[in-house]
């Protein structure tokens, strides 16, 4: 009987209903605008593009720097992630289900890094990597994408470690496991859909991030995002199109895999609570 | 003999402490590093220069009425980009919250995805979108709705539309988060009592979904404070937030104790705000609490 | 499945150091428990427990909710730490030992089964932890499961088991590594009642095949006293009487525990100089114990006889008189409810066998009952 009603909630019939939809459009449509865009045959940016081909999908390939940025976006994305994972893994486990006023301190400095404004974060990073010369490095890069993906990672794994059944790792140790060894065989496998979840997300964070790249990275060792950002401020040219369309194709194909990821995990970790 | 002064409770206890501490202190040490010492030294700096200690930062800021301006367009976007999330992201969050399985999912994917889109693409296509020639204009000519082509880029408005987009995602999910809280009966009793959609939606929910409200409000107000890249790009030269003054000082000067103290402002804003949402926070939801107990 | 012999550790083939065709071998081992005191965060749940479960035996703790029973079972596996006291298992004290030294068996009310892995890989986790060679793992695994009936299961998802299933998979997990202690804390209480009922007569079963010393934590009676070898009754973090299901049930110390075992009536009584008296009437009982603070009068129910109207006192027996309150048929027997002169209302249950024998009494009508001297218990009455 409920669930007669809440369908009634969500019909056509209810104007709210139509402005959600509209709302979802106007999220979505901004960067389906850009697949088309990449097949334009113009050297300018008009839309729609009066003639089609793939030429610029050629030249992005063909270019050395486009390369080299995309390159080195994804290294500093898996580095960032194989940094950020551990680190955020280790702090939520340490943190979960308790809110003292110490793990409230800890949450609020490893959340910090969203609530501090962007362009003072790069500042700041600009400042100290100039000091230590840091500036342009792979390393200096890491180390502030794993302190951006930091909070995502922590907060995604709490929220999946809070809904765990803590009997099954009692039952763990009490069969002869060690609290190591309890987290590795039994904590961490049935985490295993946040972890992806979190591992994905870091990663998306630091191949995405600009406002700090804009900073610490220029020139040759630019990331993808710094590049498309000084692509955009020079020469606004369709390449920029084919960046952006292959972005958001990737994206969208890692999106929707933790989606179907996260479908089969569910069930196997509903069943630790069931009777 | 175990006594009560090294009890193994004790002991255990004081164990799981040290494990606790050790495991949180990667993640501490990293952002202390890269953000808290930075932002704590070049504050420091703010208040020096080649002679010691000196005002001089600041004191420009309230000589020069280009900053006041600034910080007036700054804080005029967030207000106007937070009011439109949330007026944008209200009906999406109210169909997320009544849909169940493969359609939540769905929507919710469709939410997250622009969140997941390189802010450049989104800044790109909205720069492509909202040009004189672009989509939205060649769109309302051809319709006949407008005779020149508006001017919605390279300033407020392009801003403002641009950031929206960017932030009504992150107003859509503690409202959800909220809004699935909430006791579905609430609703129907409200109905059943009289009320019709409307007012039992005033009435009902969406008091009881101001705690998303409130951090889905808080979390796009302050990011929309520090946000530069979108502005420097939609905004065109006629907008000048305050972020952009920092960008300014450090690219083109660069001046450090300058760059730096437009930095401790806009922390000190950033601060406030956060502040004022957390009491705001506490309100509701001890007045949650006591409408609850009627 | 091996029929129960001299060698109990035959059902799991034998270990390293041991013979087939040897004599027993001693298993179980006791549980000395001393003095613990017990803290949850701030709140003290036991008071100073002093327990010794006897090798092999099955002892219940049985008590209402927060009694602190779990508790106890908790402080024996290592996950409630005691602020004094000791523990000693065998010959070892393990009270400072962390949990997955112990080498005890848990089995617990949610069963706790590994859901990302399949039932064999559950029942293998304590042997893989213990360095078991593979080809002995999958062997004990699979005897394990003929132990509980549950032969060829090995590769089934926890998911796909019913209720009655798991719990049984539970039990293999925790024995599969021979722990010295069983320990299980309200393992059945998820199952409905006649499933309920045919797993305990299984675990008592179970319990003779293995001979390991167990302690079960439960707040049903009737599972306890179907179970156990000995029950201990705890109320507020105390151990309040321990004894059999006999003892525990015909002398009750207090009326805490006579209440909590079978139903029962308590009158107040006053003893003095040897003899006891209600409402100034002498009474017949037991023994008058040595307790000074037993000034409560037990009357279980069943031992009380209607006695046919205007007959004689039987021998031995105390009489009281008053008025059917009211009559509740309850299907195998009768209860009636009396309230006798000085208000009281006390309650005679018959089994009421044959139909035309005699009518039941309706209400209103005065009615006698004998209570046998034997019959009178006398406990303290506030329980503690």
């Amino acid at each position: 009987m409920l669930g007669d009603k809440r369908r009634e909630g969500v019909g056509w019939r209810n104007p709210a209903v139509w402005a959600a939809w509209l709302v979802l459009a106007f999220l979505s449509a901004p960067s389906l605008i850009v697949l088309p865009l990449s097949f334009s045959d113009d050297t300018v940016l008009r839309f729609p593009p009066h003639a089609w081909s793939s030429r610029w999908y050629v030249a992005f390939f063909a270019s050395m720097e486009w390369r080299e940025a995309a390159t080195r976006s994804l290294l500093v994305a898996t580095a960032t992630t194989l940094v950020a994972m551990p680190v955020g893994v280790a702090t939520a486990l340490a943190l979960r289900n308790r809110s003292g006023r110490w793990e409230n301190v800890v949450r609020i400095a490893v959340l910090s890094p969203i609530f501090v404004p962007g362009v003072l974060f790069g500042v700041a990073v600009l400042f100290l990597y100039a000091q230590l010369r840091l500036n342009n490095t792979l390393l200096g890069l890491v180390l502030a994408h794993s302190a951006v993906a930091l909070p995502f990672v922590t907060v995604l794994m709490e929220a999946g470690a809070a809904q765990l059944d803590r009997s099954l790792e009692v039952a763990a140790a009490s069969l002869g496991a060690s609290p190591l060894r309890v987290i590795a065989t039994v904590t961490l496998p049935l985490l295993r859909p946040s972890i992806l979840s979190a591992a994905l997300f870091a990663f998306l964070a630091s191949f995405d991030e600009i406002a700090l790249a804009y900073f610490i990275s220029s020139g040759e060792y630019a990331t993808l995002p710094r590049r498309m950002f000084s692509a955009l401020r020079d020469s606004i040219d369709p390449t920029i199109a084919v960046v952006s369309s292959l972005l958001i194709v990737i994206t969208s194909a890692l999106i929707m895999l933790t989606f179907v990821v996260g479908i089969g995990q569910r069930r196997t970790r509903q069943t630790g609570l069931e009777r | 003999m175990t006594s009560l002064t090294s009890s193994p409770h004790l002991r255990a206890t004081r164990r799981m402490i040290q494990i606790r501490i050790l495991a949180c202190a990667p993640a501490l040490t990293l952002v202390a590093f890269v953000l808290i010492a930075p932002v704590g030294w070049l504050s420091w700096l703010s208040v020096r220069d080649s002679s010691g200690f000196t005002f001089r930062n600041y004191s420009r800021m309230l000589v020069n009425s280009g900053y006041a301006s600034s910080l007036e367009t700054t804080l005029e976007v967030a207000a106007l980009v937070t009011v439109l999330s949330v007026v944008l992201a209200y009906p999406v969050a109210l169909l997320l919250a009544r849909l169940r399985g493969w359609q939540a999912r769905l929507v919710l994917a469709i939410v997250l995805l622009p969140l997941w889109t390189s802010l450049l693409v989104r800044t790109f296509a909205w720069l492509v979108l909202l040009q004189r020639h672009g989509l939205i204009n060649s769109t309302l000519l051809t319709l006949g709705i407008i005779d020149a082509p508006l001017a919605l880029v390279n300033n407020l408005t392009g801003t403002v539309i641009g950031m929206t987009h960017v932030m009504t995602p992150f107003v859509v999910l503690p409202v959800t988060a909220a809004l699935q809280a909430m006791d579905p009966l609430l609703y129907q009793a409200a109905q059943s009592l009289g009320a019709n959609r409307w007012r039992a939606f005033w009435g009902v929910v969406f008091p009881l979904s101001l705690s998303g409200v409130v951090s889905g409000v808080t979390l796009v107000f302050v990011m929309s404070l520090g946000f530069y890249v979108m502005p420097s790009f939609l905004g065109g030269g006629s907008l000048r937030m305050w972020s952009n003054r920092i960008q300014t000082n450090i690219e083109v000067y660069p001046d450090w104790g300058a760059a730096s103290a437009l930095g401790v402002v806009l922390l000190l804003v950033t601060a406030v705000v956060l502040t004022l949402s957390g009491r705001v926070m506490a309100l509701v939801l001890v007045r949650g609490a006591a409408d609850a107990r009627g | 499945m091996q029929p129960a012999s001299g060698n109990h550790w035959r059902i799991f083939g034998p270990g390293k150091d041991e013979q087939i065709a040897d004599a027993p071998i001693s298993v179980g081992v006791p549980i000395e428990i001393t003095g613990l005191v017990v803290s949850l965060g701030a709140r003290q749940v036991l008071h100073g427990v002093d327990l010794l479960v006897r090798a092999g035996e099955f002892l219940t703790l049985l008590g209402p909710s927060g009694s602190g029973k779990t508790t106890l079972l908790m402080a024996i596996a290592g996950f409630a730490l005691p602020d004094v006291g000791d523990i000693r298992i065998g010959s070892t004290d393990i009270t400072a030992l962390p949990p997955h030294r112990r080498d005890v068996g848990v089995v617990f009310q949610s069963y706790a089964l590994f859901p990302h892995m399949t039932v064999g890989e559950n029942i293998a986790y304590p042997l893989r932890l213990r360095r078991t060679p593979r080809a002995e793992v999958a062997a004990r695994v699979e005897r394990a499961l003929a132990l509980v009936q549950l032969g060829g299961f090995a590769n089934r998802a926890v998911a796909s088991l019913s209720g009655g299933q798991r719990q049984r998979v539970a039990v293999a997990r925790a024995v599969v590594f021979r722990p010295r202690v069983l320990l299980m804390d309200e393992p059945l209480s998820a199952l409905d009642k006649p499933l309920r009922e045919a797993m305990q007569i299984e675990l008592r079963g179970l319990h003779r095949e293995l001979g390991l010393t167990t302690v079960y934590v439960t707040h049903d009676q009737r599972e306890a006293l179907t179970l156990s070898d000995r029950i201990a009754v705890i109320d507020n973090g105390r151990v309040v009487q321990i004894g059999t299901p006999e003892e525990l049930y015909n002398r009750p110390t207090t009326a805490f525990v006579a209440r909590f075992l079978g139903e029962s009536t308590i009158l107040p009584v006053e003893v003095s100089d040897g003899a006891v008296r209600y409402c100034g009437r002498p009474i017949g009982v037991a023994d008058i114990s040595a307790d000074e603070d037993a000034q409560g009068l037990l009357i279980r129910p069943e031992r009380l006889r209607p006695l046919p109207f205007g007959a004689q006192a039987p021998k031995d027996c105390n009489v009281f008189r008053g008025i059917v309150a009211d009559t509740i048929f309850q299907g195998d027997s009768v209860r009636i409810e009396i309230v006798l002169q000085d208000g009281a209302v006390i309650a005679l249950r018959s089994q009421y066998a044959k139909r035309a024998a005699t009518p039941l009494p309706q209400r209103g009508e005065p009615i006698d009952v004998a209570l046998a001297h034997e019959d009178a218990i006398l406990v303290r009455r506030n329980g503690a």
